[in-house]
This record gives structure tokens, sequence and C-alpha cells, in this order.
């Protein structure tokens, strides 16, 4: 035991949501000097074998060492005693069957999909109002009365979902339908359904939450439905005045298309770049990079800053007068090839150009404008810890902008002074790396005002996200941070001083922070928050069992059940609090969600949600 | 998550999740999906304090998994797109928005530069609507939702208005300044101290970005990675002429170790190219060590005919048969290598350097004109061999790392192969690895394999020989706390409790607040009947963990023996109050109240009611509380009740020399009083 704990210790460091298995982050990096642009080099690709490479023979033997083989054992709930999951899955693959059966446009209903006692009302509820109208998007909402029983026995089902896909419209195309299994109680399974098609000039999206009653699984025979009764349902459609199909399109190609660097290295995954450049020049199979967004010459069309992981360098593209955009990373100075996890464009020096501020794996560097879009570094330091978002304001009101950057995991150099590797406990983990204030105090002279401010107060967690605002209308700014495995840090200021009011607020937010936006939503002054985290139907399956940590007090449990729950709204009081509105407001389905923001995508003056999401994607099919 | 402890830290349960993070962690190295092909979502806010989903009508709902999200109206048309970037290819998108209404005013702000900042960043704008009074509100803000920031232009949807009436600007450090005379549909500049804005349209010449799905590049499965930072080869076990022996000189390249089969038609294509080619390989100082890997599989492999075909297409170079572990250890030396770990495949290729440390992997076949290129560019500096690692030009600002044996000491360690583990350390050491650092950064590094090295022999239950690793890891590194540790752990098992002690304090020394390294070091002074000494160490243990009752009561019962009885009965309560069923608390009060020589600090009927409440809870089955029950009732004078209780305890307990000589003394009608030092 003892052995496997030192070996852990030594490996220390959640690569898991972190950016960095390389055995250990870097110690603090001397950031005087740089190394020199490297020299134009072309790189062979081996020839592509005709017949497909296969795996060596001698590898059928290997054998995980024990501990470890059972640690992947219990990664999968089905298998690690749970019966509940063994039971989800199965009603899973029965309505994947229902889906399948719709898709391919089948009459009959396979057998052995429903009970004959089958029974359901219309599943498209008729009671339904229009709450959304603006000539494009129009939405409207069932009000859920009795539901008069009316679809009966297994042919009954087939009958309720043709009347409820019929909702899409006769001349549907693309129809798809998806059932996503989020809570099961007993033989009772909650269902977010959610069925969309294309119209001519449009598209239509039906969104439902379903209480599926089964008839367990037998010998050789998995669950029959019983009943579903409809708790929720929604329909959203869109039509454009100019008949395009979706309020957005892709146009990457139109603007980056003939950039080479665009094909050669953007157009390639993650994956691909992580056979091709060692783990040790700075990736990961995470990839938490960003981007920066904002003018650096001076015509005031706004450029590109992409930032990338380590062996790849950040590429700053230039937009043209014809919105197309040109490569400008080498003439710039910024190809940065270490690990970089976000940027920000922002004038530090007050001369009227938008300096780049980067942030890397445990570096933080500042780069000079010379106002045409030519960057010099001016400034470096250690962040402290394993950097992710940075956020810039002119906290204390000199007439500077000044800059914080997130910590994640703490340095490796740590684990040599006895830090743990792993976020402890998970859901309120305190040993995690620590923010930064740096306050600038001109001359492109940056220091540390982390402890000065107040911001070292509850400064040991995985911090992903941060923004500055004015929450409270007191006209000075405020600071929210998201923070992984855990409480989110409200600070508030006064006079200068930071102190953290998450707690006090009921903003802490439990859960897996990963992104913070601000916006009045309701229109009463007063900005409103959104913070991402995860939902996940595993999660939500399991956490409300009670074999999950069995013997866990409520509180504990509704914690791990919160770190379910997904994204979080909280809206102002306008007396300085919030209320936690996430669920009557429905936004809390942002899946695995990263940047999830305000965005008001329709200009009708309300901000909209917009959610990049997802965590790993491979080939695999069994997703975890 | 579900293996996340909630309150026992305890070694063994951390382990447990310990063991869980680094199986999911290793998942995610294997190409599995984890919460993969989600869509991206969009919501539309329906003004009524709820949302409605239109992640599909917004054509959001594009499956790539998503990081960064800013927003910019790119193409001036009057409506926000946005750019993302991706940890999928594409690994950045534009996304245009097409919206129907363009009623909408943009500003960008410009600060005076002195007390407010140029960009104006955390300015407040209010937009006030002709017959609204209530404004639209925003702010501006560097750095928004995850690892991105939006662009400068602060964009105002306005809905079925029809005319603005006033923007009013609070500049950062600056005052509220209004603004007049904007109308809708238009883009203007806001200059800090100017009422008047001043209208901007966009420079002529803009193409309307059209739309198109990114055509993603056809990806080939062969790959090859030259590396900057190396590590040594392991031993590669290989049978000749029926013999098993060790490749292990021969590894000192320029050499490249090749893995194929007679089945597979690329490798024997390669083969057959280098056969050709041998001429211009070796000029170029490349050796090559093909090894056959038809014997580990009978089914599809025949090793005879492997060499018959060789012979056929005149192989001029080395060849024998590869073992099972030579595959193995292949295998894991590529897994730590990369950060993406496929099974090896055939072909696959290794090029060593001259010190037989790894220059680069072939997986799939790799042709002789890369061969040779990566020959030449074999040595170097770690930073000048940065420049062939990396696809595309760019600049560095740290240097490049020094790869560390220990990844793949994990990978056997993971494989259950502690011995290739412990073989692989030793051999980097004796052969000078790491020996091109500076000294105090080699010192510390060789610290660092020491300490792995000494827990690879403790689970060989070569004790001795770890703690010798050990100490030479601490003569290396005397900062490394988990060296200490660990030798203090060893010092305390072989019964050392002075030198376990030692390093407890020079642990304590490396790192003042490691509660671990503090709990260790209480526990050893007081096991060394240190009590005094112990205290302090306790003390802060405690203020850290308030709640921890097993802790607390360490704490008291050595505040007991330190003779501090009213700090002990502070602390045994103090214990009670967390856990009432502490049962050793209430026995320790209850003998302080009962025995204690200050009659200031006795109290026989408290010590009563403990004793008579413990031996009820425990049924009279526990010798210590019957013994207890008989003090308090001797302090109380109550000798007959002392001698039956002592004589229960003495039948629970025989022939224990305390309780006789206590049923003696209470027989005498006399109390029981404490020794105290």
């Amino acid at each position: 035991m003892q052995f496997i704990r030192n070996f852990l210790l030594v490996f220390a460091g959640s690569a898991l949501l972190s950016a960095c298995d390389n055995g250990a982050l870097p110690d603090e990096t001397d950031v005087t000097g740089s190394v020199p642009v490297s020299p134009v080099e072309s790189v062979p690709e081996p020839v592509a074998a005709e017949a497909d490479i296969v795996t060596a023979p001698g590898l059928q033997n290997m054998e995980l060492f024990p501990l470890l083989a059972d640690a992947y054992g219990r990664i999968d709930p089905a298998k690690d005693g749970w019966d509940t999951e063994a039971f989800s899955e199965a009603a899973n693959r029965q309505l994947h069957r229902l889906v399948e059966h719709f898709e391919a446009m089948e009459e009959e209903l396979p057998e052995g999909l429903a009970s004959p006692q089958f029974v359901s009302g219309e599943l498209r509820p008729a009671d339904q109002s229009s709450v959304f109208d603006d000539g494009s998007l129009k939405v409207t909402r069932a009000t859920i009365g009795n539901q008069t029983p009316m679809h009966k026995g297994a042919s009954g089902l087939n009958a309720a979902m043709r009347s409820y896909l019929g909702a899409l419209g006769r001349d549907a195309t693309h129809p798809h339908l998806k059932l996503k299994l989020f809570k099961v109680d007993a033989n009772r399974t909650e269902i977010l359904s959610k069925a969309t098609g294309e119209v001519p000039g449009g598209r239509v999206q039906l969104d439902a939450h379903w209480v599926c009653a089964w008839d367990p699984s037998t010998e050789g025979r998995d669950p029959l439905l019983v009943s579903i009764d409809v708790l929720k349902h929604s329909e959203t459609r869109y039509h454009g005045a100019a008949g395009q199909d979706s309020l957005f399109h892709d146009c990457t190609e139109a603007v980056l298309g003939n950039v080479p660097s665009y094909r050669e290295q953007l157009l390639h995954s993650t994956d691909y770049w992580r056979l091709r450049i060692q783990r040790d020049m700075g990736l990961d199979v995470v990839a938490n990079h960003g981007l920066a967004i904002g003018d650096v010459n001076g015509d005031l069309l706004d450029d590109l800053y992409v930032c990338q992981q380590g062996g790849l360098p950040n590429r700053l593209y230039i937009q043209q007068t014809d919105g197309t955009l040109r490569d400008a990373t080498e003439t710039s100075g910024t190809g940065w090839l270490d690990y970089c996890a976000s940027a920000l464009f922002v004038d530090f020096d007050n001369d009227g150009d938008r300096d780049l501020a980067v942030g890397q794996e445990s570096r933080l560097l500042l780069m000079e404008n010379d106002g045409t879009g030519k960057f010099e570094l001016s400034f470096g330091i250690s962040s402290r810890a394993q950097t992710f978002s940075i956020a810039a304001a002119d906290y204390d009101g000199d007439g500077d902008v000044d800059l914080f950057a997130c910590g994640y995991n703490p340095f490796g150099g740590s684990v040599r002074r006895g830090a743990m590797g792993h976020p402890m406990p998970y859901h309120d983990a305190q040993n995690g790396g620590p923010n930064i204030l740096l306050r600038n105090d001109g001359n492109w002279e940056f220091n540390d005002a982390t402890e000065e401010s107040g911001l070292e107060q509850n400064n040991n967690r995985f911090a992903f996200a941060a923004s500055f605002e004015d929450y409270d209308n007191d006209g000075d700014l405020d600071l929210y941070v998201a923070n992984d495995y855990g409480r989110n840090n409200l600070y508030r200021q006064d006079n200068g001083k930071y102190t953290d009011v998450a707690n006090q607020l009921g903003v802490e937010d439990m859960s897996s922070g990963m992104s913070v936006s601000w916006a009045d939503v309701n229109h009463d002054g007063f900005m409103d928050l959104y913070v991402s985290n995860m939902f996940s139907a595993a999660g939500n399956r399991i956490t409300y069992q009670r074999q999950f940590k069995d013997g866990l007090n409520d509180d504990t449990r509704q914690i791990f059940q919160r770190h379910a729950r997904g994204n979080s709204l909280f809206q102002s009081d306008t007396k300085g609090g919030f209320t936690d509105v996430s669920v009557a407001a429905g936004v809390t389905m942002g899946r695995w969600a990263w940047s999830s923001r305000f965005m008001d995508f329709n200009n009708d003056g309300w901000d909209d949600l917009v959610i990049a999401n997802g965590f790993i994607s491979t080939e695999d099919t069994t997703d975890l | 998550m579900s293996q996340s402890p909630v309150d026992d830290f305890s070694p063994e349960k951390s382990l447990v999740y310990e063991q869980g993070w680094k199986a999911l962690n290793r998942l995610l190295h294997e190409d599995r999906s984890f919460s993969g092909h989600e869509k991206n979502c969009a919501y539309l806010n329906t003004g009524d304090g709820t949302f409605a989903d239109a992640s599909y009508v917004t054509g959001l709902n594009f499956p790539d998994d998503g990081r960064g999200l800013a927003l910019v109206d790119w193409d001036f048309d009057g409506d926000l797109d946005f750019w993302t970037t991706n940890r999928t290819a594409p690994r950045v998108r534009l996304m245009k928005n097409t919206s129907d209404s363009k009623a909408f005013t943009a500003v960008r702000l410009e600060g005076n530069g002195k007390n407010t900042n140029r960009d104006a960043i955390g300015a407040r704008l209010r937009l006030y609507l002709k017959g609204e009074s209530v404004p639209r509100v925003r702010s501006l803000r560097a750095s928004e939702g995850f690892l991105s920031m939006s662009s400068n232009w602060i964009h105002f949807g306005l809905g079925k208005a029809t005319a603005i009436d006033r923007l009013e600007v609070d500049w950062p450090g600056g005052k509220t300044e209004t603004v007049g005379g904007l109308e809708l549909g238009a883009f203007y500049l806001v200059r800090q101290g100017n009422a008047k804005p001043e209208r901007w349209t966009r420079p002529a010449g803009l193409v309307p970005p059209a739309p198109s799905q990114p055509e993603l590049p056809q990806e080939s499965d062969a790959s090859r990675a030259f590396l900057a930072t190396r590590l040594q080869c392991p031993v590669l076990p290989i049978t000749e002429n029926g013999t098993a022996r060790d490749l292990d000189k021969e590894l000192s390249g320029p050499v490249l170790i090749n893995l194929w089969a007679s089945w597979c038609a690329p490798c024997v294509a390669e083969l057959a190219e280098w056969s050709r080619e041998a001429e211009k390989i070796s000029a170029a100082g490349l050796r090559i060590i093909a090894l056959n890997t038809d014997a580990l599989d009978p089914d599809t492999g025949n090793a005879a005919e492997a060499v018959a075909l060789l012979k056929k297409i005149k192989f001029p170079f080395d060849h024998f048969e590869a073992q099972e572990q030579t595959v193995q250890n292949l295998n894991l030396l590529q897994r730590a290598v990369l950060d993406r770990w496929l099974p090896l495949p055939v072909p696959s290729s290794f090029l060593l350097d001259q010190r037989g440390y790894l220059a680069a992997i072939y997986r799939g076949p790799v042709d002789v004109a890369t061969l040779i290129q990566d020959v030449t560019n074999l040595n170097g500096s770690p930073d000048e061999l940065r420049v062939h690692a990396v696809p595309f030009v760019g600049r560095w600002i740290h240097e490049a790392p020094t790869a560390s044996p220990l990844g793949l000491a994990t990978q056997f360690v993971d494989y259950s192969q502690p011995d290739q583990a412990l073989n692989y350390l030793r051999r980097y050491i004796r052969t000078g690895g790491g020996s091109h650092l500076p000294e105090s950064e080699r010192r510390s590094h060789h610290a660092d394999i020491l300490f792995v090295l000494g827990a690879l022999l403790e689970e060989d239950k070569q004790i001795d020989a770890a703690r010798e690793v050990y100490k030479e890891a601490a003569a290396l590194n005397p900062d490394d706390l988990r060296i200490r540790t660990d030798l203090s752990r060893l010092s305390s098992d072989s019964g050392n409790l002075e030198e376990a002690e030692k390093q407890l304090r020079e642990a304590l020394r490396i790192n003042p607040d490691d509660s671990n390294s503090q709990r260790m070091l209480a526990l050893a002074l007081a096991q060394q009947q240190k009590y005094a000494e112990a205290v302090p160490h306790f003390k802060t243990l405690v203020e850290g963990s308030p709640n921890d009752d097993k802790l607390g009561l360490q704490f008291a019962t050595v505040l007991d023996r330190a003779n501090l009885p009213a700090e002990a009965i502070e602390q045994y309560k103090r214990v009670l109050g967390i856990n009432p069923k502490t049962f050793a608390a209430a026995n320790g009060i209850a003998r302080i109240r009962a025995t204690h020589p200050d009659p200031a600090l006795r109290n026989g009927q408290e010590a009563l009611i403990l004793a008579q409440r413990l031996c009820q809870m425990t049924d009279n089955k526990n010798a210590d509380f019957l013994d207890t029950l008989a003090m308090a009732h001797a302090e109380l004078g109550e000798f007959d009740a002392a001698v039956i209780a002592v004589r229960r305890a003495a039948v629970l307990k025989p022939d224990n020399p305390a309780l006789l000589a206590r049923i003696a003394l209470f027989e005498a009608k006399q109390p029981f009083r404490r020794a105290t030092p």
C-alpha cells in the first residue's frame, strides 16, 4: 500500500481535468529571456500503408496491477454493483430500439418494446400557448393537465410516437429523435426527449420531459414500456426571412480557408497531434485552449488570437478589409510554442493599442504592441500554479489595467513538499493552486497584489474561470471565480479590498465550475450571473440512489446531487444578493459545459445563452 | 467521484480514490470517449424569466468538444457572430449569425488613458430607448466564459425599438457621461469627455462570408514523432538461434529497432526498401535491428518463414526473434513518451541515439528519406532538438524539460512488472542518466529517482536496501519531504523512534504546514514518552482538524500523561462533544477525578457516575472500566463496592499485578492515587 502511495505522489497532478500529465508540472520558470525563433523545416509525414496497420503480437498477456485493474472495473457503474445502472442500461437499449424504429421509418413497431398493458395520453399536449414570437423564432409551451389515456397496448406506443413526431410537420426532413434517460427510481425513469427536423426555410425542435414506467426485465428479455407521462413539453421553431435553414452558419472556411496554418495545424484534432508531438512538449488530451478577439493594428476590425498546446504555435490572424484573415503569427512575434491556455488583448500601457497577455502552463507573459500588430515581450512572471482563464480590469481605479490569473493545479515542485496530487475531497477540494492578481504599476511593472487586495482568502481551489463585474452597482469591480471540484468565490470589493461573500450570498454553486458570464437577463438594471458546470445523466441517476455512498448524511448527498445538476443562473435580487433560478429558468442542461455565456443572438435586447460543451469525443462508441 | 472520500482521509481510502483517478486518467490516454459527442447548446431568453431550448433551430447543435467561445460582429452586419475553439477538429470555428433583425447599435469606447484606461475596460453602459425609463445595461469586460475574450465593440440588440434617447457611460476611474445622437443600425466611436459620438462605417470591400462545412483532411494511421527530450530505451530481451539474451550495448546508436511480422505486408515492403537502400542507410551511419514477432502468435505467424523471407529480400542488417517482453517494453516506452496510448502496431520502429536514448518513434512504416533526415538531426541540446520535434515555426519561453525515467517505471508498475521498473531505474543511474544536468538539478533529479527506487525495493521487501537508497536520496536533495516521510516510517517500523523523530523534524522544516508530518511527529514523541514535547504539535493539529475525535482523544491522553490534568479533562470533554461514544475519553476523565493526588481535581461522585455508565454500556465486560469504577468507589470511601468491582476486573484480566495490588489496597480501605512525575 505504502509503495503505491509513494508512486502516486511522484506522479501527482490530476491529469484528468488538468492540462498537465507530464510527470510533473514545471517548477517556477525564469521568463526574462526567450529562446529564439526556430528556423523553418519541412516535416516528413510517413507514407501511409496500403493495408491498415495492426496491433503487434505479444501484447495480449499484459496484466494490470490488481488495485488498478480493480479501479478500472469500478469506473463503469453498471459493472460496479449498481443494479439501477444495469436497469438503466437495459431501458436505454429499449429506447434506442424505439429511436431506430422511427429513424428507419418502419410502419410496425418491433416486438418486445411495449407491454400489452401500455398506456399513454397524447405525447404532444394539445393545450399549448405561444410564449415567444419575434417573426423568426417562435416558442410554444404546453400546459400539462390530466392526460386522457388514449393510446393503449403495444400498438398504442406506435400511435403515440407517430402522433408526437407528427408535430415536426408533414414536410419535415432529417427527422431525428433523442431520448436521454437521466433519472431512475425503481421501475420508473425520467427521460429528456428531443425531436428535431428541418422544414422548408427553417427548423423545428420539440423538447419534452417524460416519466416512463417499465415492466422490469426477466430472463432473456429487456424491460417493457408500460406508460409514458408528459411533465413538460415545448416547441421551438425557426424560419429565416431569407429562407436560411438555421440562425447560425459555419463560415470558417470563408475567412480562413486559404491560410496554410489553418489547413495544416487547425484542421487536425488534438488527438492527431498527440501521436506526432511528444508529451514533454506540453500536450494533453483535455486541450483547454482558448482565444482572444481584439483589434491589434488600429483599423477597428477585430483580429483573432488562438491558443494552442505545447509544440503547436499560438496563431495570430489579422482581419483584412474583405473580412478574411491573414496569418501574422511569425511577423508579430506571438507564435509561442509553449502550452497556452488563454490570452487577452488589453492596452496595458495606455498608448492606444492593444497589447497581449498570454496565460501559459505556469507563466504569464505580457507583450507590448508597437501599434502595428508587432509584439515584444515586456513582462513575464511565474503564476504560482497552472494557469487557466485570465481576466483584466482596473481593479484599483488608478487608470491602468491589472491582471488576474486563475490557478488550477499547484506547481509540480510542491509534491516534493508533500502536496496532494488529486483534488481532495472531490466535492469540496481545498488543495488547488493559487490565483494571482498582478497590479499594474506602470512602465510594464507588475506586482503581486493577491494578498494586499484580499484575494488570498479561500485561494486554494481549482480555478478555471474568472470575470470582473460590479454586481452590486456600487461603482467598483467585484470578481467571480468559478472553481472545479467544489465552491466558487464571489469577491466583493469595498474600498479596494476584496472579501469572499459567495457563501453568504448563496452563490458558491458547489459543483464543477468552468466558466462565468454576466448580463442583465431580466432588465432590472443589475447584472445576473451564469456559471457553467457539468450536467451528468449518469451522475443524476446514481446520486439519487440510496446505494450511493450509503450512510452519507443528506446534506453531503445533496452536494453530490448538485454536482450533476448542470449550469446555474443566479439572478440579482437588486439588493446585493442573488436567487438561484436555474431550474425555473430551464437553463441547467449544458452537458459537460465549458464556455457558457450570455449572447443576444436575435437582437431583441434580451440576453440568450450559448454553450460550448463536450469533454472527450473519440471514435470509441461506449461513452464513459 | 463515487470513490471520493467524504470524511475519511486515511491512506487506504485515499488510495482507492487515487487509483480511481489513475484508472480514469489511463482510459483518457487510451482513446476512450468521456462525455463525448455532446452537442453544443443555445437557449433563447423568452423575456418571462424562462428560456427555451434553441440548440437545434439555431444550428449550434454541432458536436465539437468546445472550449472557448468569444463574441464579435465579425462582418459588421448588425448581429453578433462568434468564434469557438475546440479540442476536436476543426480547432476553430466562426459561426455567423443570420438574424433577420438588424435592430441594434454598437459602440467602441476610448478612455483618456489617464484616470480611465484607454480600452475603458470595466465601463458600465446604460442605453435609454425613446419612451422607456428602464435602460439596457452592458459592461465592457476583458475575459468572460472560459479562456475567452470577446470583441471590445459593445453591441445592443434593440428589438422593436424605434429610436434611442441617450447613452450613459460610467467611465472606470472617471465620471458618468451622457452621449446623445445615437441612431439604430449604426456603429459609433465614443470618446471620454466628448458627448458627441463619431459614426463609423466599416471600410468598403467586405466579401460577406459564405457558409460551408470545413473539409477535414484524411488522416493517416501512420505517424512519426521526433523527440527533443529523450528516454533511455530499456534492455530488450531477444532470442538468437534459440538462445535468449538481452540487447543492451547494441542499443547504442544510431540504430533503428524495427518490429515486424511476416504476414504484415507494409512490414515486408518496408524491410525490402531498406534492403535496397542499405548502402545509403549505412552511409548515414545508421544500423538496423529487425525484431520478428511471428513466434509470439503461432496462429498467424511462422518464424521459419520470416527468416526465409529476410533471406529472399537479402536483408543485410541484424535480425532476431522478439520475445513477449520485448514488444511489451517497446509498447510501454512509446506510452512513456506520447500522450496518446494506442497499442503498438506492426510495423513500428524506434530510432535510438548514440547513448541508446529514444530519438524518434515511427508507428507504421517509415521511408528511407525520413530516416536519414532524422539521423542527420539526431544530436544537439534539447533546445536545438526541439526545432525538429515540432511541426511548425515558433518560439519557446521555457527551456526543454529533462525526460524522466519515472514515466516508464510507472508504466512497468501499472502492468505488474516492478522488477522491470527496478532494473530500468538502476540501469539509468548506473549508466550516468541525467549527468548532463547542472549540479543542483541533477541532484534533485536523482533524488526523485532514488525515492521511487526505494519504494520499489520496499515493495520487494528489501527494507535495508530501501533505507540506504532513501538515505542517499535525502543526501542528494535534503529538501524533499516525501523522502523524509519514508525514512521516518522505516525507522519507526524498526523501532528507531529517535531517528523517526529526527526525520519528521526535517520534514516540518521543509514544510511547516504539512499536517501529516506534524501528526507523525506528535505520535513519535508520544511513543517516546516525550509527552510535554508532543503537546504543542497536537495542539496545532487539533486546531486544524477540530472535528477529528480520534486525534482529540490522542491529544487528551498525551495531556493526561504530560501531567496536565485540567487541560486533559477539557480535551476529553471536547472529544465527547464531537463523539459521545468515545468511552476512552469518559474513562480518562473518571480516572483523573477518582485518583489524582491533587484533591482539587478529584471528584468521586462525578467519577462514579461516569464509571457506572461505562460499565453499564459495556455490560460489565470491560476490565478497565470496572477498574475505574473500583477507583471511584474507593475515592468515595465505598471500599466494599470497590473490592467487588476490582475483583470482577481481575476475573476478566487474571494475573494482572496492578489489579491484584488494588484488591489489596481497597481491602486495606485505602483509595488509589495515581503516580505523578
